[in-house]
């Protein structure tokens, strides 16, 4: 950025440089200075109702010093950065400032943490904590708002909500759907939906995250765990090419929820409610956790031997070994980048497959008041909520899967085409395929008719995967594979971005990665892999491989940026600093 | 003793004194013809200027400087929004006006149309006011009809101006400048952060000037008369003419439009005075804070008087109140208003209405309790200049005025459960809620 | 999103002119919702729900918005309300000059508290706040007409007139 662009103020003493144009908000977060704020959201038009960003803000005067001190507090959210400008986040005059907005905000607060969800992760009980008063003054009746729920994902406690208006921004700004309002005016005003509506926006699990308080939950995650038991993994996530940073909290190694994590070249900060709820698969009933082989018909009573990993792996090795040409692989677009470049290690390209979710519809969203024509009042910075080039503000990629860019950057074009799969098919109908590997584990996955019905051709059908579906009923050999969130290892996403997930859970009994059953399968078969390590492949990827040259395994994390360092921003796109009243050695009291 | 000038109010009484020709009688349209063919903008600005003219809708604003700051070269386009949403309860003269006058607020809105260079006027008028809807209407198409408003108007290439008349629905807070501009576009009549000022970017974005009607409706007389005429009422600060709304407990009650300066007592004998002793008087509408009587007759209803008095002129909207009115009666009666009317957006406001409102109920029903008083006090000054407008000022003065001028009745209240004011009471705490 | 239910409106020719022309007058369309639900009001007697979704289709916007606006503001007939609103003012300048007689008198005549409808649907009691005639109070407003200085005697002649 040019000089010109740039102002230089100080904020607590220090001397911060911000760009011009933007807010003393985000310049104090920036140089890591936190200032408690609600409704103020870097996505989202700046409302400035909430109050609670309050500093003590000396403009610059004509001689060039700073004037002096005001006569009341500024927002730090709606005040722009000038230079020479003098801020303080600190002083008696903002600190009392805060104090009457937290304690306005508790008195008609039910004070119900106990029993809400969003304890442990509540800005007004964290701010409370750091900033407030400790007692209020309140003696008279509370409010009573009720509680509802606004759609499938969505429930709403009235008198929770602190009327920041974040979540209706959101509706507005970025899914464009306007489905949140604010209805009835002042101390009645409360969120509410048009008669008779459902909030089913496919993004609508969002303001969940956005609600700064415990108004918005989700009701899937509704009184299961307490957020301080929730162990936290990054990961992408699987269920479209666009491939969402999130988070997977899991408690006891069962996962609990997904969150988005800020990623700005991807998702900003937002994920779509089937990313968000889709890993129940994960726990589902009829999950693959034995090796088996299934027996034919002619055997009665029973219908398959439970075999060990290394048994199923020897016969596996075996049937491959002595199919010879005849042995063909089914890969999918799920596996991760060092999965299929292990397999296309082992096999030979030219008798490999892929099966794939097919895709669905492409959502792209715009803010409806993009439409200038019909805006009512512009959000003046909506600006801020654009992701991509055209303006959209979050994409859902028709491809419901994660790595269709990788498996054609390493398997190749012809291996992934469909006419590869239809000749693999046709030419197992004719029974000309000994042994067929196929790779399935793909949540709502419906293996088509042709492909069953190839199977039954087939002499040796061993299947990888996580559900007791079809495939696994039509396979010789089942081997339990692994869910997405029980692997290390990379995707590429539909615009070429590779990135990294990451176990947040071991696999379930004999459930194995697909890298690991490759792994095995190599040795069987005499040709060990140079390595188990995902990142140890992956780096023999980028080395072998043009279209991943030169990137870094650890490039391939997005860490959070600077502004957000610890839990509390990932899990909702808060800035929030370690230490939050943080002057040099702050407490965090 | 201070007279009565009739400028705007001297036809009001006449029936159809709402219609053109009417108007025309009386020399209207005149005044804009002339500063208008006559006159550049720039100089245009620049009489206003030195007129010394003020804004008539509260803040006293010198109109002349805040048409200045608007964009000269710009291409976008610019508006004109006249606030006629007269709420500020005590405040009946933009009623009467736009009722009984309104060829005056069009004549002054083409004057500020060709200073600042505008084309698109609109009047925002409170919803509450059908009959002034229909009058101003009917007032507007009868200007299409003479020519005064639509295209080339006074013979002038390009002088085009446009007037809607915008109807509210019910919201104090519409009143509120920027409130009112989100009103007009078509959305709750929520106040805008500042700045951008209106002036750099209001209505739809754009540059926008905000008067209120009366400020407007007195232009074609200042072009008309002159500046020394102008200027020879009122004082140095406060020149010119106000109508001042006067009720509560006066004989007469009604708008009296007089030269700045006019003291509170000869407003209150103008009104006819009042049989009883006199206790208190809100000088410029409800959200400005009351003064003491005796100690405040001598004021002089300047833009500076009341203000060294401890309060403000505001829109000039003058209730006297008696010995008998019970004080915490009468800043429950307030609160309420004001918790029926915060549009709600901010935090302090919000809940800073609802909260004041219970407590000063609660010691009204006889259940005050030790500490009240320094918590109502404590809400004030936690609101006071915080919050996006400047609503939360119109409740925190009122509360800081009553408690700190007439304390011992709240506390009085407090420890017997009763009010201590003789006789009759505004508003009964069992009349509440 | 709304609900399937709701029957489908349409405004009359010349509520539709009406319509089209006032969205001359605005540089956006949405600027036209205020007065496009009095447009409403009068058409249909009252903003309800069909009103609402009919203002959204005209306007454009998501029918949530529309009743975000409606809602805000409180001097639109909604169909919880009577045939007519009375609206009596309350506020502190007529409190100090017999709005609370009247007010009593009205809650007397029409045997409902203020902010409650009578049985035959015919009014609701609503209080208003400051009406600009407080050199007039006791005031108030049924609808569009507005009475000033009324007195407990007037009331029986001026309701007759609201069948
Ligand atoms: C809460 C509130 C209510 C207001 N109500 C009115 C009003 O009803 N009419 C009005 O002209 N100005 C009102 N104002 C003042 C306007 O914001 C604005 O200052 C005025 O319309 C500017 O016009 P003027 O400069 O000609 O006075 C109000 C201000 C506030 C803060
Ligand atoms: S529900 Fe949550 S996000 Fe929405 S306004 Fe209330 S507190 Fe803010
Ligand atoms: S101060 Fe009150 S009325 Fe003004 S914008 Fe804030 S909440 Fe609304
Ligand atoms: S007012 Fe600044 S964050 Fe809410």
């Amino acid at each position: 950025m040019a000089e010109a662009d740039k102002v230089k103020l100080t904020i607590d003493g220090v001397e911060v440089e911000a760009p011009r144009g933007s807010m003393v908000l985000e310049a104090a977060l920036d140089a890591g200075i936190f200032v408690p704020h609600y409704c103020f959201h870097r996505a989202l038009s700046v409302a400035g109702n909430c109050r609670m960003c309050m500093v003590e803000v000396w403009p610059r005067g004509r001689d060039g010093k700073p004037m002096g001190p005001p006569r009341k507090p500024s927002i730090a959210c709606a005040t722009e950065v000038a230079d020479g400008m003098v801020v303080k986040t600190k002083s008696a005059m903002a600190h009392e400032a805060r104090q009457g907005v937290l304690e306005f905000l508790l008195i008609n607060h039910p004070l119900d943490c106990p029993v809400c969800d969003q304890a442990g992760e509540c800005d007004l009980q964290d701010f409370s904590f750091q900033f407030g008063r400790g007692e209020s003054r309140f003696r008279e009746e509370k409010a009573i708002k009720g509680a509802k729920d606004f759609g499938p994902e969505v429930r709403f406690y009235g008198n929770r909500c602190i009327n920041c208006t974040r979540c209706v921004r959101f509706t507005q700004e970025i899914a464009g759907s306007s489905d949140l309002v604010q209805v009835h005016r002042g101390g009645r005003n409360v969120i509410d939906l048009a008669d008779g509506a459902v909030f089913d926006h496919p993004l609508s699990g969002n303001v969940v995250d956005l609600c700064p308080v415990g108004a918005l939950v989700s009701r899937d995650f509704l009184h299961k765990s307490r957020v301080w038991h929730l162990d936290r993994t990054d990961s992408v996530c699987p269920h479209c090419s666009t491939g969402c940073n999130i988070e997977v909290h899991t408690q006891d190694e069962v996962v609990q929820r997904i969150k988005p994590r800020h990623n700005p070249h991807v998702n900003g900060y937002w994920i779509c409610d089937r990313g968000r709820l889709g890993y129940h698969h994960v726990h589902a009933d009829d999950r693959l956790t034995a090796a088996r082989r299934n027996l034919g018909p002619e055997h009665e009573g029973e219908v398959s031997v439970r075999l060990s990993f290394q048994e199923a792996i020897a016969e596996a090795g075996a049937a491959i070994e002595r199919a010879g040409e005849r042995a063909y692989a089914i890969a999918n677009a799920w596996l991760t980048n060092e999965e299929l470049f292990a397999l296309q290690t082992l096999w030979p390209t030219d008798r490999i497959g892929l099966i794939a979710r097919p895709p669905g519809e492409e959502q792209r969203f715009y803010p409806k008041w993009g439409d200038a024509e019909r805006n009512p009042s512009l959000p003046r910075q909506h600006e801020r909520g654009k992701l991509y080039e055209d303006g959209a503000t979050f994409v859902i990629e028709a491809d419901r899967n994660p790595n269709r860019t990788g498996a054609l950057r390493i398997l190749g074009e012809q291996a992934c085409s469909e006419q590869r799969l239809d000749a693999i098919l046709s030419a197992a109908l004719a029974g000309e395929v000994e042994t067929l590997l196929v790779f399935s584990g793909m949540p709502d996955y419906h293996p088509p008719e042709v492909l069953t019905g190839a199977l039954a051709r087939v002499a040796n059908v061993i299947v990888v995967d996580l559900f007791d579906g079809p495939l696994a009923r039509a396979a010789s050999l089942v081997l339990p594979g692994a869910a997405v969130f029980e692997k290390r290892g990379t995707f590429t996403n539909g615009r070429g971005r590779t990135q990294r997930i990451d176990m947040a859970r071991p696999t379930p009994g004999q459930a194995r990665t697909e890298l690991e059953i490759l792994f095995a399968l190599g040795r069987a078969l005499g040709r060990p892999l140079p390595s188990g390590s995902p990142k140890r492949l992956f780096e023999l990827l980028v080395e072998q491989n043009e279209a991943f040259a030169g990137l870094r395994w650890a490039d391939t994390h997005h860490v959070a940026p600077a502004w957000s360092p610890h839990m509390a921003a990932a899990r909702k796109g808060l800035p929030v600093l370690a230490s939050p009243c943080a002057g040099k050695g702050g407490s965090s009291a | 003793m201070t007279e009565p000038v009739k400028v705007l109010t001297e036809f009001v009484h006449e029936d159809e004194s709402w219609t053109i020709d009417r108007y025309l009688r009386a020399g209207g349209y005149e005044a804009a013809r002339k500063a208008c063919t006559e006159m550049q903008p720039e100089e245009i600005i620049d009489f206003v200027k030195r007129s010394g003219l003020r804004g008539r809708g509260g803040a006293g604003f010198p109109t002349g400087l805040k048409w200045s700051f608007v964009p000269k070269d710009t291409d976008r386009p610019k508006f004109l929004a006249l606030n006629g949403d007269e709420s500020e309860p005590g405040t009946f003269k933009d009623r009467l006006v736009m009722e009984r006058w309104p060829h005056s607020i069009i004549e002054g809105a083409l004057i500020a149309c060709r200073a600042v260079g505008i084309s698109t006027v609109y009047l925002y008028i409170r919803g509450e006011m059908p009959l002034g809807y229909r009058r101003l209407v009917g007032a507007v198409k009868e200007a299409y009809d003479r020519g005064f408003l639509g295209k080339n108007i006074f013979g002038i290439d390009g002088f085009d101006v446009d007037m809607t008349i915008h109807r509210g629905a019910g919201a104090y807070i519409c009143g509120e400048e920027t409130g009112m501009l989100s009103s007009i576009e078509g959305g709750r009549g929520y106040p805008k952060l500042k700045p951008p000022f209106p002036a750099v970017s209001g209505l739809f974005g754009m540059p926008t000037v905000v008067n209120n009607v009366v400020t407007i409706a007195y232009l074609p007389y200042i072009f008309g008369r002159g500046i020394e005429w102008w200027r020879s009422f009122g004082t140095e600060k406060s020149p010119g003419l106000m109508p001042y709304s006067v009720s509560g407990h006066v004989e007469r009650r009604g708008v009296y439009e007089l030269p700045l300066g006019v003291t509170l007592r000869e407003l209150f004998e103008l009104a006819g005075g009042w049989s009883r002793p006199m206790k208190a008087v809100i000088p410029g509408g409800s959200s400005s804070k009351v003064l003491r009587l005796p100690d405040a007759w001598d004021v002089p209803m300047t833009f500076e008087g009341p203000m060294e008095a401890g309060s403000m002129l505001g829109s000039a909207a003058v209730v006297f109140m008696d010995e008998t009115v019970c004080m915490v009666d009468a800043l429950y009666n307030l609160l309420r208003f004001y918790e029926h009317e915060s549009c709600g957006q901010c935090t302090p406001c919000r809940e800073g209405t609802g909260w004041s409102v219970k407590i000063v109920r609660r010691i009204a029903q006889g259940k005050g309790r030790p500490g009240d008083i320094e918590t109502l006090l404590g809400i004030a000054d936690q609101a006071i200049g915080k919050t996006i407008c400047v609503f939360a000022e119109a409740f925190g003065w009122p509360i800081q005025s009553y408690v700190a001028l007439f304390r011992d009745e709240f506390e009085a209240y407090i420890r017997k459960g009763a009010h201590v004011a003789h006789g009759a009471q505004p508003q009964a705490a069992a009349h509440a809620g | 999103m709304s609900a399937e239910t709701v029957d489908k409106r349409e405004l009359s020719p010349e509520a539709r002119k009406e319509f089209e022309w006032l969205c001359g007058r605005y540089p956006r369309r949405r600027a036209v919702l205020l007065p496009l639900l009095r447009i409403i009001e009068r058409e249909f007697g009252c903003i309800d729900e069909a009103g609402m979704a009919l203002a959204a289709e005209l306007i454009g916007i998501s029918a949530a918005e529309v009743k975000s606006v409606v809602s805000f503001y409180t001097h639109y007939k909604r169909d919880t309300d009577g045939k007519y609103v009375i609206w009596v003012c309350n506020t502190l300048p007529c409190a100090l000059r017999g709005a609370r007689e009247l007010t009593d008198a009205l809650e007397r005549k029409l045997g409902v508290r203020c902010g409650q409808r009578t049985a035959d649907g015919r009014f609701s009691l609503k209080k208003a706040e400051c009406l600009a005639s407080c050199d007039t109070a006791p005031c108030m407003q049924i609808d569009d007409d507005h009475y000033d200085h009324v007195t407990e005697q007037q009331l029986d002649e001026i309701l007759a007139r609201y069948e």
